[in-house]
């Protein structure tokens, strides 16, 4: 259940693909006299949502039928026995659908300490998770998934804590901070820290992203972040200044498509013809060349 | 509200922590506590605390008494309060911040993980594995590789105290 960065990066290209793009456009504004575009790009960090399993293969559909049935009955709890979850667990199994596996698998050992039953002496379910070799307790998103369970455990663990501090950090720390341990590095990479990070990120004032084109000398792109002016202190204060790394053949500059949660969406037009899409996450530096 | 709380006698409520130590704070005190205010709403007046142990419990009523008498004249007072507060060991916080977690102390927690945080942030990974009491689980080659993918994130200097 490790998820590396490329499945991280795929995991949103497929959200994406099926969300339409938000394009939170803000007003175009003139910078110093210089020809400048602000863009409310939310928040500049590793933010990819997921609307839909990662690992879902990019050629097959979701499979419509009974687990799909059983996961969307799942949330209100009561309705679905012991049984059928595990049905279900081994349903998604099959499709190799080991996120929503592992939602459900969740959603059983809650139901069991929700019932007063211990999680970790409970053999019955341990047995039943070492059947699956690709599954385990400590696995990133079930860590993450019982964390709320978890605190009314009680016990310490730093399960629930790791995640809790590292999503107050700022993303070089994280960066550095996968390889501590492997347990860590998972954690980092996992779609739910992803997304914690996201909700906890996002109570802090937005950034704006400013991206300057020159005409002269030419092909100069350059994107920094500021802080909001509209928060607060009145003036533009530079944050960071971002690497851009990409170039276009035909001299012409890139077009921005749109943002999304931190990433950047860049497509170039060769000639008229042909477009090149790029997506871009300034904040830990990964670019995805879309085919 | 303030009347009611004065003309009644207050309402007292016993703590135990696991060492079997007992402390009696006032209601209005405990119940910035989910926890504790779930058992108070229930009618429970006497409070055991099987995963809080005593150092840890005494420091957390010290803060509950002080944020229970917020007001707007004492915010500085409070803030330098919290500020000697969290001035502790790394163990020290992790007992803490277990302890507001078992008793749902929602302010508390988040200072505490933001406390911890924030003294880590620049650190490098050997102190980080030391102060979290962690085995770094990688061989040197897959440790490198992965440092090698996240250079900009090892540019520099970094700390390597353990405090």
């Amino acid at each position: 259940m490790v998820v590396g960065l490329e499945e991280n990066l795929a995991g949103s290209l497929i959200k994406f693909d099926l969300i339409q793009w938000r394009i939170e456009e803000k007003n175009a504004m003139d910078v110093g006299g210089k020809a400048a575009t602000t863009f409310m790009a939310g928040k500049i960090w590793l933010s990819n949502q997921y609307s839909v399993p990662p690992w879902r293969p990019k050629s097959l559909n979701p499979p419509l039928g009974y687990c799909d049935m059983l996961y969307s009955r799942i949330p209100n709890s009561g309705l679905i026995s012991e049984a059928d979850m595990i049905n279900c667990i081994l349903q998604y199994l099959q499709w190799t659908w080991y996120y929503w596996a592992s939602h459900v698998v969740a959603r059983l050992v809650k139901g069991r300490i929700e019932a007063g039953k211990s999680l970790l002496g409970d053999a019955e379910i341990q047995k039943f998770l070492s059947s699956f070799p690709n599954f385990s307790l400590e696995a990133p998103g079930i860590c993450c998934l019982l964390h709320k369970s978890e605190k009314r455990m009680s016990c310490y663990s730093p399960n629930w804590l790791l995640p809790e501090i590292l999503c107050r950090l700022p993303i070089e720390s994280l960066l550095r901070f996968r390889c501590v341990s492997k347990q860590w590095y998972s954690l980092i990479s996992s779609p739910h820290f992803v997304s914690l990070y996201t909700t906890v990120t996002a109570t802090s004032p937005p950034l704006l992203l400013l991206r300057y084109i020159s005409t002269e000398p030419k092909k100069q792109e350059k994107y920094s972040v500021y802080s909001d002016p509209s928060s607060k202190n009145e003036n533009l204060t530079l944050v960071k200044e971002l690497k851009f790394p990409f170039k276009t053949i035909s001299g012409k500059h890139f077009g921005t498509v749109g943002f999304c949660n931190g990433l950047v969406f860049l497509s170039h037009d060769i000639y008229g013809y042909k477009n090149t899409f790029i997506l871009w996450n300034p904040a830990i530096r990964k670019k995805y060349h879309l085919p | 509200m303030a009347s009611t709380t004065e003309t009644k006698q207050k309402k007292m409520l016993i703590l135990k922590s696991a060492d079997n130590d007992e402390f009696e704070i006032e209601e209005s005190v405990g119940v910035q506590s989910e926890t504790i205010k779930n058992l108070v709403e229930d009618g429970f007046t006497f409070v055991p605390l099987p995963n809080v142990y005593t150092k840890a419990l005494i420091k957390i009523i010290d803060y509950l008494k002080k944020h229970a008498n917020k007001t707007d004249s004492n915010d500085e007072e409070i803030k330098t309060f919290d500020k000697d507060f969290v001035n502790t060991t790394f163990d020290d916080l992790f007992e803490l911040v277990s302890a507001a977690n078992y008793l749902h102390i929602s302010c508390l927690m988040n200072m505490l993980c933001q406390t911890i945080a924030d003294r880590i942030k620049d650190k490098s990974p050997e102190a980080v594995r030391k102060i979290f009491h962690i085995n770094c689980d990688y061989t040197p080659e897959e440790e490198a590789k992965i440092r090698k993918a996240n250079a900009q994130a090892f540019e520099g200097q970094f700390d390597e105290s353990l405090d």
